[in-house]
């Protein structure tokens, strides 16, 4: 198997919360649409809709700079039980080709389909008729991209969105890898691609120039992921049990800072960020941890655990904020923060294959869920 | 306070009252018991509740002098458990409660008895009374089904219909629906119905045996009262209205299957040993030459098996469902065969028995697993 040339399929669903709001309320068609907080309370967007791209909005920026960028877009609150169905429907789709299959999250997956059930030769064909299966059952467009490696599988579909399908066969990874700016290289953050431009590096041809030694000397163990990458190497299996155990979010900064407004817009925005994943994978978690790493690459982590899981946004944030201003030490600047939740606690019957008798729709859940999440 | 009592005889009385003990202590004190000893009705009172469930439990014993305390009831239990079968004496002496059996002593410190909630007394002269045995068999029949999800608190309790001429027991956690009818008269003029919590049904139903079959029960707007033997629940009663879960009973199934109880038992045990941890997923594939049955967990390998001692009317069906749900109901049929009803691979399956009671009657119903 080992030998085998690999082929991975990468699905990535367009603009998905947004897209299934469109669906679901055609008059918001062809308009800028953000899924996310209301601009008045602080609120942070989730995903927005194509029209509202073009007015540079983007993912986890504020609504209020979003509103400013662009007076007349519509902000429409999550419909987690929404994207979840459809989520659910779309992996449904996915099981009928293979087994193989690594949920990213509730929008994106991998899947091995080397070996698939309609032993279908051509993966290309696979991700036609995936996408295709895709819109009639759901009406939603997704992207795929076909390769023989996770790596340039998610570059690829990334490459010509929406309702894209592009195929890097083995013969041409190299072409195309050259070719791709840094910033599009999977794995490659704000402070690592300035690093790199600072080196002179581009490119992935310029990359592929720069020697390992190097590139562990300026990047430590990353370096070497860079280094397989560029050269089309990636041996990541497409892991069918990928059960999470913890779900965070971290930052190196562009510069080490201290200022408390710098450091606590980050803590909004991470806690935004990681109550949308718990929501997206139906879980809540019981234990919070706060990760600094000082300019001088100190580290200090401080953990608190709490009785009732939570997956609540200002919940996540104002224990973080605490653990911040408990652990902080004076005057001294920060290069990194971080979040992390653990001790998850599954939803179970939301994502299990249980079927449920109808009259649960009548006893909604009590609790802080996807109702007051934004 | 100073009393003295046969061991087995305090165990019988306090070997259940330890499961009312809360779990988790959000007030202290509800991790003792109160203890009362009264001179003059010659008995002593062991009082245990979690805020929504007392249970108070009196028995005789030899009383030389009144009082009270609250001891931990976990280590009362232990140290009662652990003596040999002999006399105990029991004794508050400044401050402590000091339990000795032959030559163990004990000398535990006690909570200010204060802090215990008060529990008023009850009279049950016009109470109603229940068949006791009766009783116990509906809730062993339905408590497995309730659920233990406290965001939908409906669905963590019993509903208990009564009416003149009947009794039913219904509890759903949305994946299941059991039900249990029974035919007796009841002096009450019009029908009740009230949604238990499980807790105090449970107890109930373990403390209820052959020598007594009399069950007093007092039904209030708020909670409920039951009187068994030594014991006195009072139960707080869920708020709400239960669902009308028979619109989920498939009344036209036409998959027919009859299978024997303890075969198919058997066969679902043995396969499920390889199910999904994840999904607990058992397949039925099922037509007229007989029923095959198979699990599958990914990394470690599969299990099938094939029964053909079946009576199948229907059309070839596949369909799943968790393993120990399925046990769970065949284990509270009780006749010989079991009859399960089913439609499609996602619709309700209905279990019954195919024999007749003129007392009673029960159904199971059961949601399936997605196949794919």
């Amino acid at each position: 198997m080992k030998n085998q040339i690999r082929k991975i399929i990468h699905i990535d669903m367009d603009a998905f919360f947004a897209a299934v709001e469109i669906r679901d309320h055609p008059e918001y068609k062809g308009k800028p649409i953000i899924v996310g907080g209301s601009p008045t309370k602080r609120g942070v967007v989730s995903t927005c809709s194509y029209e509202a791209r073009k007015y540079g909005i983007r993912s986890a920026m504020a609504s209020a700079l979003a509103i400013k960028l662009c007076p007349h877009a519509i902000f429409v609150r999550g419909r987690f039980e929404a994207y979840r169905e459809a989520s659910q429907q779309i992996n449904q789709i996915f099981q009928e080709f293979t087994e193989q299959i690594e949920p990213v999250s509730i929008d994106e997956a991998y899947l091995d389909v080397t070996n698939n059930m309609q032993n279908f030769k051509s993966a290309t064909e696979i991700a036609r008729k995936i996408k295709q299966k895709i819109f009639e059952i759901t009406k939603l467009t997704a992207s795929a991209g076909v390769s023989y490696n996770k790596f340039i599988a998610k570059i690829a579909s990334d490459f010509d969105k929406p309702d894209g399908l592009v195929v890097i066969p083995p013969n041409q990874a190299e072409k195309f890898l050259n070719a791709l700016p840094i910033r599009k290289f999977h794995g490659i953050g704000k402070v690592s691609e300035k690093k790199m431009k600072s080196l002179g590096i581009f490119t992935g041809k310029d990359l592929r120039e720069v020697e390992l030694k190097d590139l562990l000397k300026n990047f430590g163990k990353v370096g070497r992921f860079y280094y397989n990458v560029v050269r089309g190497i990636d041996e990541r299996e497409v892991k069918i049990h990928h059960v999470r155990k913890s779900i965070g979010n971290e930052k190196t900064f562009v510069k080490d800072i201290d200022d408390p407004v710098q450091l606590r817009d980050f803590l909004k925005t991470s806690a935004h960020k990681i109550a949308l994943k718990l929501k997206e994978k139906g879980a809540k978690a019981r234990t919070l941890t706060l990760k600094i790493k000082y300019a001088n690459f100190d580290i200090v982590t401080k953990r608190k655990t709490i009785q009732t899981p939570i997956n609540d946004e200002m919940i996540i944030l104002h224990i973080a904020e605490n653990l911040l201003l408990q652990n902080i030490q004076d005057k001294r600047l920060i290069r990194l923060l971080g979040i992390s939740v653990s001790n998850l606690v599954w939803k179970n019957e939301r994502i299990s294959e249980q079927l449920l008798f109808p009259f649960h729709k009548d006893y909604p859940i009590f609790n802080i869920d996807d109702e007051d999440f934004f | 306070m100073k009393f003295s009592i046969e061991k087995k005889d305090l165990n019988t009385n306090i070997q259940q009252l330890i499961g009312i003990v809360p779990s988790r202590n959000t007030m202290p004190i509800l991790t003792n018991y109160l203890i009362e000893a009264n001179e003059e009705t010659g008995k002593v009172k062991f009082t245990s509740t979690d805020l929504e469930i007392t249970v108070v439990a009196e028995f005789p014993a030899n009383i030389s002098e009144s009082g009270r305390s609250t001891v931990l009831a976990k280590n009362f239990n232990e140290i009662v458990n652990s003596f040999p079968d002999d006399m105990i004496n029991v004794m508050l002496e400044e401050e402590k409660l000091i339990i000795n059996c032959q030559k163990s002593h004990f000398h535990l410190n006690c909570a200010d008895t204060t802090q215990f909630p008060m529990i008023p007394l009850m009279n049950f002269d016009n109470a109603l009374k229940i068949d006791a045995q009766m009783f116990k068999k509906m809730i062993n029949s339905t408590s497995f089904a309730v659920s233990s999800d406290i965001n939908r608190p409906i669905f963590t309790g019993i509903n208990w219909k009564i009416s003149p001429n009947k009794q039913m027991m219904a509890a759903t956690d949305i994946k299941k629906i059991a039900e249990f009818k029974t035919y007796s008269q009841l002096d009450i003029p019009d029908e009740i119905e009230l949604i238990i919590p499980r807790k105090g049904l449970l107890f109930l139903e373990r403390v209820i045996n052959e020598n007594n079959n009399e069950l007093l029960v007092i039904p209030e707007t708020n909670r409920i009262i039951f009187n068994y033997n030594n014991f006195t629940i009072f139960s707080h009663l869920i708020k709400g209205k239960f669902p009308d879960y028979t619109q989920a009973i498939p009344q036209n199934n036409t998959n027919i299957l009859t299978i024997n109880k303890s075969l198919l038992k058997n066969v679902v045990r043995r396969v499920s040993l390889l199910a999904s941890e994840e999904t607990l997923k058992i397949r039925f594939d099922i037509n007229d030459s007989g029923l095959a049955l198979n699990a599958m967990k990914r990394e470690e390998g599969d299990a099938d098996e094939k029964i053909e001692d079946i009576q199948y009317e229907g059309e070839h069906l596949i369909i799943a469902f968790n393993y120990k749900f399925l046990i769970e109901i065949i284990n509270a049929i009780d006749s010989e065969n079991i009859v399960i009803n089913m439609g499609t691979s996602n619709e309700p399956a209905l279990f019954v028995s195919p024999e007749k009671h003129d007392e009673y009657n029960y159904r199971y119903i059961l949601m399936p697993l997605r196949l794919a």
